[in-house]
């Protein structure tokens, strides 16, 4: 694991921002770390980056502890976030050029190939760029020193649509022996490209697991009752979101396995019944697992 | 190494393309402030010359703005700056920001100092040395203060922010907010000892760089903003109390026992050299509130609520303690080619008042004025204290015998180190004083001195003309106390303003450093309430209690007084006891003043000689009141008074022997008086003598009273005894009452003659009976001695000499008789004086051709006054023997 948090909590001013966190992230995947806004999202992240050390527990990068973060560990992290403050007197040409000196392991072709890729005018200041472009800078000062580990906190966030792309294909083309853990409050951004997603709400984990996984056990079920029945109160607690209206049922099943082993399920409490079921998208399921995860107390159900 | 200084490098780079405008105009202020602190102003432009003495402070600004903003650049207390995340060490993050300060500060100062001490005329290498100082380190002592904000805030607002919140909380109400909570905690703050405060930046800064390491470390390395706050919090607490630190903490007795255990080496004989002594019999005195006021109150000038907290009927009080000249230096002064004095000055660290009486319970402390008129006024031989006693306890104290006051002085004393400097505008190098040149502004006129030193500080420097010690200026009125190697990386620029550059040769004057050599306790005691018993000296709520009746006083010789002109403005006191007949016996009606022939040549003819009297020094015309009128019985007789002295003008030029001969000259000529004899006391041997060798065409003889001395000859042994010896009793008011109760005093002092009424008025002070003479035009005139040439004096000369006829002659009745090593003294200085006096009557009588001696035994300085019937008589006698 490339990174590893272990019961990590964090709390500003009496306020919890995150409990008991724990998270591992394998060495080569993208991750996705999903949420909405307050979720503790980028407090993980900064959190990995020691801009803020955790009240406790503890959080691995490379099984180094975050707090011990030496100068020459940086050079294996790249951070970019939305929010980030750059040096803006600077052009673009000038902020490279510091930056280079401070990374042994800088890439200049790198660099000049995404500078090329993603059109970036060097002699303009940065305090004179537009969001996207700033963005795009960002993520090259992210990514050409060719890090092990990339965190990139909320990069696409407020990018148009063609933007969006022209960044993830220019970062994905290029980054290739590169973990990236990345944060967003819309998992539909990037879907096409993560390989793991953890989901946390309000301080909390609500799980983390591979897309592949995810995918193969979320089936929405719409099943037609012979008979009109009551919703039974011992019902699975993998089903979700149950709504029984007249003869027909819809549920969301968390732990599709097969339509053998639903249909018996469902025969159990409704007797005979005829069901259809359906793939759902990543941005149905996290719909669905923020809303659970705030309705249950522990989100142990998911 | 190449990475590391390629990546200190690069962050030098990228805080100079951010700060870029600010380092611009920061390094223009900078270059700008040693220019425009240099530069010399012509015009009396309020507004240059205000831009000249607070320009530093936009220096102080900018550089307050570079260290937040270049610190800020890359701040920890950010959650979002990109440097958060970036490979860069500690180390070379602090080497980068060092560099980058000593960069955009250090360069554009240093280079602006050393153009401007080029242009000073220093060589390349002293340029650059003073250049390189600090010019004033006690202003960088806010500097961690600034520096731990800017650790611990991200932006500059809310760096802005932190310090006034600072500055609202801590500084501001300190005396009205804090002042009180403290008071009411029981904690008392007492920022009373000004001098002995450099103490208290050690903590300070030593708080202020613990701050520094510790804030950063929390911030920057430990990302633990709360602790760093809390640590600010801890150095803002110290600080303060640093600055006003609890008198149970720090108090006088302990401050003292610090810079004692600091200075004072195993050598205590110096202290035994510190001799005080009380100026004044009894101390003069006003009720708070009366109507008769006696200018006591006013001096005082008490603070408001001091006068409330001592209820009505409160007293005030002023004590003079003088110094004497005990510890002296001795230097030769090329430009007047003899050996002059520097005093060890004595400076007050602090002064307590204290009463005891056997009617009080506790010995009692009077309050001192901290806000009175002389609180500014350089150190001085005498100082005047003004204090405050409650009615009540005024009243008890007056009234109990026991009633004793104990004045206490904490004292420094400093040494002096001086040097002739030419005033060619030319900078010579002395070891103390550094750097240094001096020339003469003829539009102030006045003399501007100007020394560089780096390295260690003397206290004080001061500067003044060659032998006019009232001329001296001071560079600072407080000396500076601070240990030597606080100043080690300092520069410290003097300079000092000599007025009346012209009273005296001005080629060159005397710059002295003083090192601080001691510090030292002493106490004076007197018996009863206000200097003596109240019998002796009243309070002014007793009955007794009179203000000195100067009405009754009165100048009785009969004698006209005239105003005569001998020099463009100058004009001087003549008084002329000649009948009309002697005065005018050619032209009847004319007026002596008027009738003025400035050659000469008036055909006047007189039976007998004019006899024209020249008074001593610091004394007028009037001390002959008495004797001209017997010798006016046969001879004419004038007295003129110098110019400087009494109702003579006081011009700032004209004091060398010629222009004071030439004033002799000018009145005898004035008067038309022709060929007369001058007669001179002391100090007027000098014209005398001048004139005598000089213009013996234009006098007929030269009487001598106890006068024909070599002043340019000190006898340093003999100046050195009369030191020791103690000083004349002041008089008590009661003794000026009248000129009838003067002579109670003058018997008290055994003084074997009376001065003349009139010159106690002209001369002398009441309330303390010093002379009142203007010090500077007596010292110039002092300055004037020249080594008589008497072999060039051909004219009859008749000397008048007191000569002592045992030690014990020379018991004074205040002494104290049973002193044995006070009569060994005494022993000392009769036999110094004797032989020195006898030389002196030698050379008289050997040198002048026609030369006459008269030795008195036992004769005081005033001769003519202590033995007047036998002077009258040798000047009969003389008289008859010249060739009239």
């Amino acid at each position: 694991m490339i990174v590893d948090i272990n019961q990590v909590s964090k709390s500003y001013g009496g306020v919890k921002v995150l409990q008991d966190l724990n998270l591992q992230v394998p060495e080569g995947s993208a991750f996705a770390l999903i949420g909405t806004n307050g979720a503790g999202k980028t407090t993980t992240m900064r959190l990995l980056v020691n801009i803020i050390q955790p009240d406790s527990g503890t959080a691995l990068i490379n099984g180094i502890n975050t707090r011990a973060l030496s100068p020459h560990d940086l050079t294996q992290i790249g951070y970019v976030s939305e929010s980030q403050t750059l040096p803006d007197r600077l052009t673009i040409e000038q902020y490279f050029s510091y930056l280079r000196a401070l990374y042994s392991n800088w890439d200049r072709s790198l660099e000049k190939n995404l500078r090329k890729k993603l059109d970036l005018p060097p002699s303009r200041p940065l305090s004179k760029l537009s969001h996207g472009m700033r963005m795009k800078t960002v993520l090259i000062a992210g990514l050409a020193f060719r890090p092990k580990l990339l965190i990139l906190d909320e990069p696409l966030s407020g990018m148009d649509t063609l933007t969006r792309d022209e960044v993830l294909e220019g970062l994905l083309g290029q980054a290739e022996d590169t973990t990236i853990l990345i944060s967003s409050h819309e998992l539909a951004e990037i879907e096409n490209f993560t390989t793991h997603i953890a989901f946390m709400d309000k301080g909390k984990l609500l799980f983390q697991e591979s897309i592949e996984s995810l995918r193969s056990r979320f089936r929405e079920i719409h099943v037609t009752l012979s008979v009109k029945k009551e919703m039974p109160q011992d019902y699975p607690a993998s089903w979700l979101n149950p709504q029984i209206s007249g003869h027909s049922l819809r549920l969301i099943e968390s732990n599709y396995q097969n339509y053998e082993l639903m249909f018996s399920t469902l025969a159990t409490h409704f007797g005979a019944v005829r069901f259809e079921e359906e793939a759902m998208n990543l941005r149905e399921i996290s719909k669905v697992l923020i809303r659970e995860g705030r309705n249950s107390r522990d989100g142990a159900a998911i | 190494m190449t990475t590391r200084i390629s990546v200190i490098s690069a962050i030098i780079k990228k805080d100079l393309l951010g700060l870029l405008p600010l380092v611009f105009l920061a390094a223009a202020v900078f270059f700008l402030e040693p220019i425009i602190a240099d530069l010399e102003l012509d015009s009396d432009s309020q507004f240059w010359s205000m831009l000249k003495t607070n320009f530093y402070w936009l220096s102080y600004f900018m550089l307050s703005m570079l260290v937040v903003s270049v610190i800020q650049l890359d701040p920890a207390a950010s959650l979002t700056h990109d440097w958060l995340t970036r490979p860069i060490a500690r180390l070379n993050w602090l080497v980068a920001k060092t560099v980058f300060l000593l960069l955009t500060v250090c360069i554009p100062i240093i280079l602006a100092r050393t153009l401007v001490n080029l242009s000073n005329d220093y060589s390349m290498g002293v340029a650059l040395l003073n250049a390189t100082a600090i010019e004033s380190p006690a202003g960088l002592l806010p500097m961690p203060f600034l520096f731990t904000i800017a650790l611990l805030t991200g932006t500059l607002r809310r760096a802005i922010f932190l310090v006034i919140a600072i500055v609202m909380i801590l500084i501001l109400p300190a005396w009205s907010a804090t002042q009180p909570l403290f008071d009411f905690l029981g904690v008392n703050l007492s920022p009373d000892y000004d001098a002995l405060m450099w103490i208290q930046a050690i903590p300070i800064t030593v708080a202020g760089m613990a701050a520094i390491l510790l804030v950063y470390w929390y911030q920057y390395c430990r990302r633990q903003t709360g602790r760093a706050f809390l640590i600010f919090s801890i150095m803002l607490v110290l600080v303060f109390f640093s600055m006003f630190p609890p008198s149970s903490l720090y108090n006088w007795e302990s401050a003292i026992a610090i810079q004692k255990s600091l200075i004072n080496g195993p050598d205590e004989e110096l202290e035994e050299y510190v001799i005080l002594d009380h100026a004044r019999a009894c101390f003069p005195a006003e009720i708070v509130g009366s109507d008769f006021g006696n200018a006591v109150l006013e001096q005082a000038a008490w603070q408001e609520h001091h006068l409330t907290n001592a209820g009505s009927g409160a007293l005030t009080f002023a004590t003079t303690v003088n110094t004497r000249r005990i510890l002296v230096e001795w230097v030769h002064a090329e430009n007047l080619g003899r050996e002059l004095t520097v005093d060890w000055r004595i400076d007050r660290l602090r002064t307590q008042g204290r009463f005891s009486a056997n009617s009080l319970t506790a010995d009692f402390y009077a309050q001192r004025s901290s806000t009175a008129v002389n609180r500014f006024s350089p150190i001085t031989a005498s100082d005047t204290d003004y204090w405050l006693v409650p009615g009540a306890v005024a009243a008890q104290l007056a009234h109990d015998p026991s009633t004793e006051l104990t004045l206490e002085f904490d004292l420094t004393l400093l040494s002096p180190s001086t040097y002739e400097l030419k005033t060619d505008g030319q900078r010579r190098h002395f070891s103390e004083l550094g750097y240094c040149s001096a020339r003469i502004n003829s539009v102030s006129n006045s003399i501007e001195v100007e020394c560089v030193k780096r390295g260690p500080q003397p206290a004080m420097v001061s500067a003044e003309l060659v032998g006019i010690k009232s001329s001296r200026v001071d560079s600072n009125y407080q000396p500076n106390y601070k240990a030597s190697w606080l100043d080690r990386i300092g520069v410290k620029r003097y300079e000092l303003a000599i007025a009346a550059s012209n009273l005296v040769d001005n080629s060159s004057i005397l710059l002295t450093a003083y090192k601080l050599e001691r510090i030292l306790r002493k106490q004076l005691v007197s018996n009863g309430f206000l200097g003596s018993q109240s019998s002796t000296c009243p309070a002014p709520m007793d009955s007794q209690f009179a203000a000195v009746e100067r009405s009754s006083w009165s100048d009785k010789s009969p004698h006209e007084v005239s105003s005569i002109a001998v020099d463009r403005g100058v004009r001087l006191e003549v008084l002329d006891w000649r009948t009309a007949e002697q005065a005018t016996p050619d032209i009847a009606l004319a007026n002596v003043t008027v009738r003025s022939t400035f050659d000469g040549s008036s055909n006047v003819q007189s039976v007998k000689p004019t006899l024209v009297l020249i008074p001593g020094l610091g004394a007028t015309a009037h001390s002959f009141d008495d004797l001209a009128v017997k010798l006016s019985e046969k001879y004419p007789v004038v007295a003129m008074t110098r110019r400087g002295t009494g109702d003579s003008s006081k011009p700032e030029y004209g004091y060398d022997l010629q222009r004071l001969s030439l004033d002799v000259l000018q009145v005898i000529a004035t008067l038309g008086i022709e060929t007369p004899i001058l007669v001179g006391h002391s100090m007027a041997s000098e014209e005398l003598s001048f004139i005598g060798a000089n213009y013996s065409d234009r006098v007929a003889g030269l009487i001598y009273l106890d006068a024909a001395y070599d002043r340019t000859k000190v006898h340093k042994e003999l100046r050195a005894l009369e030191a020791l010896l103690p000083p004349t009793p002041a008089p008590i008011p009661a003794e000026f009452v009248s000129y009838e109760t003067a002579r109670l005093y003058a018997e008290r002092i055994g003084s074997a003659g009376n001065l003349p009424e009139g010159e106690v008025l002209a001369s002398y002070e009441f309330a303390t009976g010093t002379n009142k003479h203007v010090s500077r035009f007596i010292e110039a005139i002092q300055r004037s001695a020249q080594s008589p040439d008497y072999s060039r004096i051909s004219i009859p000369a008749l000397g008048i000499f007191a000569l002592p006829s045992s030690p014990e002659a020379l018991m004074k009745p205040w002494y104290d008789q049973s002193d044995p090593q006070l009569l060994e003294t005494l022993r000392e200085k009769y036999r110094l004086e004797k032989a020195w006096r006898q030389e002196q009557i030698s050379r008289f009588d050997h040198e002048i051709e026609n030369s006459e001696v008269l030795a008195i035994p036992d004769a005081n300085h005033w001769i003519f006054l202590s033995h007047e019937a036998e002077v009258l008589q040798a000047i009969d006698r003389f008289i008859m023997t010249l060739d009239y």
